[in-house]
């Protein structure tokens, strides 16, 4: 990250702002995509936090903590938008159709629908330190910055999520009428 | 240890898949934005960071406050732009009336009396409904076009949208029919037993494992209950001949996946669930609806329920609140009904009069002021007439630092850029979100800050059982246009931020009902 460009922004240059937010758009539309599990949304969170963090840069005392700062502007806005369009937007996803697919490809579409429903039904809390832990490849004492919160909460909080997705995949497992539904629609 | 390894290699890979690259005109659209937008000054006020960092302990201050979750932030940021509020009425300005009748505000459930609904007959917005044989008995405000869908029975009745596009099923079930078509008792949980559907995609922060789910509490028409939140049914899993999946039977007629007398939610719309225990009965209201369709018709049909087995008790000065109950205003104008928090309680002292009523939680951590205001006080503290557009009125003043994790810019709004609509309550508003008292701010005497005032008191920077925000305590600011006038409601809390203080707000907000 390149410091100049931050004080310079800093001092109300846009055009070195533009550099950062291209420099550093991508990653966070990752992250915002993952944690919403919505292209729109992750695009106007990506957008938002921007614009936030245009406006408030001149608050930022440390040049070199910029991404961290972005990041949890990126997480707090993802909380809001996850929050403000939740009944108005709606994923709903396309069951496997008819497919000429192998057990091995299958049981990789199987697995991959248990972990994108298991995710979905995570608050978004979760959901979040589990991006930014796998995806982003976070320590929880990281994680615990990027939130505001203690190391040991995220700590606390990465465990249950963990859990949450295990017991997710397992209640789906253990669920014949949902395995028989989903095989037929993908028979 | 093994399964433990498994889920996070699981987890890495999966999560490695899926988009890297953003298009080209998110960040083309920022930077266009930023171009507009000014910075703020460095050293002035609390950095965003940090108040970003209070908001996972100051919502935890909160909800241990009322032990209540909230729900406003959910349901009441969807929508569209509406009107401009428009300039207040007559109304808002007369004097105050000597002695407010404490069942003044009963009147729409007792002095006009509710009209009883006949199926194929619209419902008019303003006016106060019942179904006549359903048990428990219950009244709802209209909304404009909606009808009553045969058939009804005892136990089960329907409301369905103009063009069929949402239903709302108010239910008192005494079967359930499960995933496999199956016709069985009611779960004795029967929230439980509707969480664990596998058909049923719940979207809000709810787990699937019941021991793991956090059911969130509510109170609707007065009875205690669980919000499942929304969600919904992909397509493609029809149960029944009519493409539906029906869930709950109750006893009116037959039982089974063709049921008449069914909660029924049809796969691909959005539905919400909310199940209440209404005297030591399970009763469902469920609202289903196409995916665009707005939730304000189940805002208003929810916080507009009413139990004729739980009447609104009188909320006088000094009454302490229980949770479960649903309180009316017994002297504010335009009359409201609320459901009430435990321990909270409108304040002793000059907590109410026919344009303004303050609730305090216990050791008053938290209040929130319901105002009709005629007056406004500057940032200068010069008293004014109340402005034509008060939302924006407010949002430009510099006593409010409006906290910007919520909204972008609010000095920036105009009339192509409305601040978020908001419905609440059965009026429509803007809802200006949160922030904190900013540092230029001069407080009064009484350490607050005054903003407007109802005709209830004297006006001026240094009145009392005025509209005021107290620095140091985040705020959160919503302005309805109701019959009555211009309301401004607004909460705060001696939470860490101004989420927290919206929080607060969420707890009544759900259920907060102006009565026609």
């Amino acid at each position: 990250m390149d410091e100049d460009l931050v004080q310079q922004a800093k001092r109300g240059d846009q055009e070195a702002f533009g550099a950062l937010a291209r420099a550093n758009a991508d990653w966070m539309f990752a992250v915002a995509q993952r944690i919403l599990r919505d292209f729109d949304r992750a695009e106007d969170a990506v957008q938002q936090s921007l614009v936030i963090a245009w406006r408030e840069l001149p608050t930022l005392r440390a040049a070199d903590r910029f991404q961290a700062w972005i990041r949890r502007i990126l997480v707090r806005v993802c909380y809001f938008e996850s929050r403000r369009t939740r009944r108005m937007t709606r994923n709903l996803r396309l069951l496997p159709g008819p497919t000429d697919v192998t057990p091995s490809e299958e049981h990789n579409l199987v697995l991959r629908d248990e972990l994108e429903r298991g995710f979905q039904r995570l608050p978004i809390e979760q959901r979040t330190i589990l991006v930014l832990h796998h995806y982003l490849g976070l320590t929880p004492a990281e994680i615990a910055e990027s939130l505001g919160i203690p190391a040991g909460t995220a700590r606390s909080r990465l465990h249950y999520a963990h859990a949450a997705m295990r017991a997710a995949l397992d209640a789906t497992a253990r669920t014949p009428g949902t395995k028989a539904r989903r095989k037929a629609g993908s028979a | 240890m093994t399964q433990a390894l498994n889920i996070e290699r699981l987890l890495d890979e999966w999560l490695a898949e899926g988009p890297r690259i953003v298009p080209d005109r998110v960040v083309d659209g920022a930077i266009a934005d930023i171009a507009s937008v000014r910075q703020v000054r460095a050293g002035r006020g609390r950095p965003a960071a940090s108040r970003f960092a209070g908001f996972a302990t100051a919502a935890a201050v909160v909800i241990a406050i009322t032990g209540a979750l909230a729900l406003f932030m959910s349901r009441n940021m969807v929508g569209g732009p509406t009107t401009v509020p428009a300039p207040p009425s007559s109304s808002a300005t007369r004097a105050p009336s000597a002695s407010p009748t404490p069942l003044e505000s009963l009147r729409a459930l007792s002095n006009s009396g509710p009209v009883a609904l006949l199926p194929g007959t619209a419902m008019e917005a303003g006016a106060t409904y019942t179904v006549s044989g359903f048990d428990p008995s219950f009244t709802i405000a209209g909304q404009p076009g909606w009808q009553l869908s045969p058939p009804q029975g005892t136990g089960f009745v329907q409301f369905q949208a103009p063009g069929d596009s949402a239903e709302l099923t108010i239910i008192r079930p005494s079967q359930a029919i499960d995933s496999y078509g199956n016709v069985i008792p009611l779960p004795p949980k029967l929230a439980d037993w509707l969480i664990a559907q596998p058909d049923l995609y719940f979207d809000r922060s709810v787990q699937v494992v019941p021991p793991m789910w956090n059911p969130t509490p509510v109170t609707v028409g007065g009875a205690l209950g669980v919000d499942l939140g929304t969600g919904s049914i992909p397509r493609g899993t029809e149960r029944d001949s009519q493409g539906v999946v029906s869930l709950l039977c109750s006893s009116d007629g037959p039982c089974n996946r063709d049921a008449s007398y069914a909660l029924r939610l049809t796969p691909g719309w959005v539905f919400s669930l909310v199940v209440l225990s209404v005297n030591g009965e399970p009763v469902v209201v469920a609202f289903d609806a196409i995916p665009d369709y707005t939730d304000i018709p189940f805002q208003s049909f929810e916080s507009s329920l009413q139990f004729a087995s739980y009447p609104p008790l009188t909320l006088l000065p000094g009454t302490t609140m229980e949770a479960g109950k649903t309180y009316a205003s017994s002297g504010f104008e335009p009359a409201f009904t609320i459901a009430g928090q435990n321990g909270w309680q409108v304040a002793p002292q000059g907590g109410e009069g026919p344009a303004h009523v303050t609730i305090q939680s216990p050791g008053d951590h938290a209040e929130v002021n319901i105002v009709r205001p005629d007056q406004v006080v500057s940032d200068q503290g010069n008293v004014m007439s109340l402005p034509a557009n008060l939302a924006y009125w407010l949002a430009s003043e510099t006593t409010f630092q409006f906290d910007s994790g919520w909204w972008i810019d609010h000095r920036s709004w105009t009339s192509s850029k409305p601040p978020p609509a908001t419905e609440l309550g059965g009026a429509t508003g803007y809802d200006l979100g949160g922030g904190v008292v900013s540092d230029s701010a001069t407080p009064n005497a009484n350490g607050q800050v005054v903003f407007a005032c109802s005709a209830d008191a004297p006006c001026s920077n240094n009145a009392q059982n005025q509209m005021a925000v107290t620095p140091g305590r985040p705020f959160a600011l919503v302005v309805l246009q109701t019959d009555s006038g211009v309301v401004i409601i607004e909460t705060e809390s001696d939470a860490a931020d101004a989420v927290a203080a919206h929080q607060v707000f969420g707890q009544f907000g759900d259920s907060l009902h102006f009565l026609p």
